[in-house]
């Protein structure tokens, strides 16, 4: 009789067990930070509260997420060479977290400056930008903001790499990560543009290439166009001199070339 | 003998400089390059804003979590841990359990209503 009454009571528990599972559903509010589908990030933790106002939320170009304590959704950030939506987090804690999702390559970080025709030698991130517009829509001071790949916990550096073609030239450029580094990806943001716009003067041609490799072509007139790619793991890796080539062929000096190539990796 | 003594010096200078020179990126013909340092974001234990959540330890390896009434408020991706409600009283204990099991993934993560109230199995690698 004991013995059917502790089944009974072990058949009870594990049906209330059994049959009430429910899957886990992401945290709300202030703890709805998507880190499973981040990528690389930049981030601040500001002092005072961030209230979620509809005067924050027009600091975002769409919002997919928002509550009363927390909002995401994408702010655009233009630069001469095209727009980029970074996804931005922010909660009533005080984060701002600027982040590429983690299927977008790295090397749209890379915040182009100048212009088509002068093109500026200058790094900046667009994760920067983003949270710039977004601390400007909350009237906050702004800190410098810090930088995580959610996609490689284990990394602790982001090289950014710059080479601009302010004219018709050829350019080589070199790399090489020493062999006690990991190295977790490697992406570039290649681009050529012409705007003569007068006869067919606006035509040009530029490539990119990779250890005598072209990876990148990119033509045409009166326009800008641009690649965003990663590099394969097999093309890319430490110990090894990697010889990248730029070159932009033009018709009349009213274009530029570039290349951003971004490294993240582990350093000792 | 002093040519010799300068020799070893060269030979060993050679060496340092080719040691160092391992070390650290080589790069040329760039116009600029910048190295962003990469910190691990706290975003992941907001610790301070919880409430309302009871929980004990099962055994040397569970963790379970109650959250009384309160919808599922609970996420485990990979190394990251969030929890939505939990009383002053628990926090400290849930401090420590955060700390126990961040350096190693959570592995399983199981969830069940009985009675009105969420009960979160966490099973994770407490380091002893």
């Amino acid at each position: 009789m004991k013995r059917l009454f502790v089944v009974f009571v072990g058949l009870v528990i594990a049906l209330n067990y059994g049959l009430s599972q429910t899957p886990l559903k992401p945290p709300e509010g202030a703890l709805a930070f998507p880190s499973e589908s981040a990528g690389i990030s930049a981030y601040v933790k500001t002092d005072k509260p961030i209230r979620i106002t509809e005067a924050l939320t027009k600091a975002f170009y769409s919002v997919q997420d928002v509550s009363d304590s927390h909002i995401i959704g994408t702010v655009e950030v233009e630069h001469f060479v095209g727009k980029v939506y970074p996804h931005v987090y922010v909660d009533i804690a005080g984060w701002i977290v600027a982040f590429l999702l983690a299927a977008e390559p790295a090397a749209l970080v890379m915040h182009w400056s100048g212009d088509t025709n002068n093109p500026t030698a200058a790094i900046k991130t667009t994760l920067e930008v983003a949270i710039e517009k977004v601390a400007e829509a909350a009237r906050l001071p702004l800190t410098q903001p810090s930088f995580y790949d959610f996609r490689f916990p284990e990394a602790n550096s982001m090289l950014v790499l710059l080479r601009i073609l302010p004219g018709a030239d050829t350019k080589t450029m070199y790399v090489k990560l020493p062999e006690n580094h990991v190295l977790y990806t490697v992406s570039y943001y290649f681009y050529g543009c012409n705007f003569c716009r007068l006869y067919d003067y606006g035509w040009y041609a530029a490539e990119l290439w990779l250890d005598g490799a072209m990876i990148s072509r990119v033509e045409g007139q009166d326009n800008l166009k641009s690649v965003v790619k990663d590099i394969p793991s097999r093309d890319f890796q430490v110990d090894q001199l990697h010889e990248l080539k730029i070159s932009l062929k033009q018709n009349r000096e009213c274009g530029s070339a570039g290349v951003a190539l971004v490294l993240i990796y582990r350093a000792p | 003998m002093n040519r010799i003594f300068a020799a070893i010096i060269s030979v060993l200078a050679m060496s340092l400089a080719g040691l160092c020179h391992n070390e650290s990126i080589d790069i040329e013909g760039w116009n600029a390059w910048t190295v962003f340092t990469l910190s691990p974001v706290d975003i992941l234990t907001p610790l301070q804003k919880l409430s309302f959540v009871f929980f004990s330890h099962c055994d040397s390896r569970t963790v379970i979590v109650f959250t009384p009434g309160s919808p599922t408020t609970i996420m485990i991706p990979l190394q990251k841990i969030f929890f939505s409600h939990v009383d002053a009283a628990s926090q400290a204990v849930l401090e420590e359990v955060f700390i126990e099991t961040k350096a190693k993934p959570l592995q399983a993560v199981y969830a069940s209503h009985y009675d009105a109230i969420t009960y979160i199995m966490l099973k994770v690698p407490i380091i002893k």
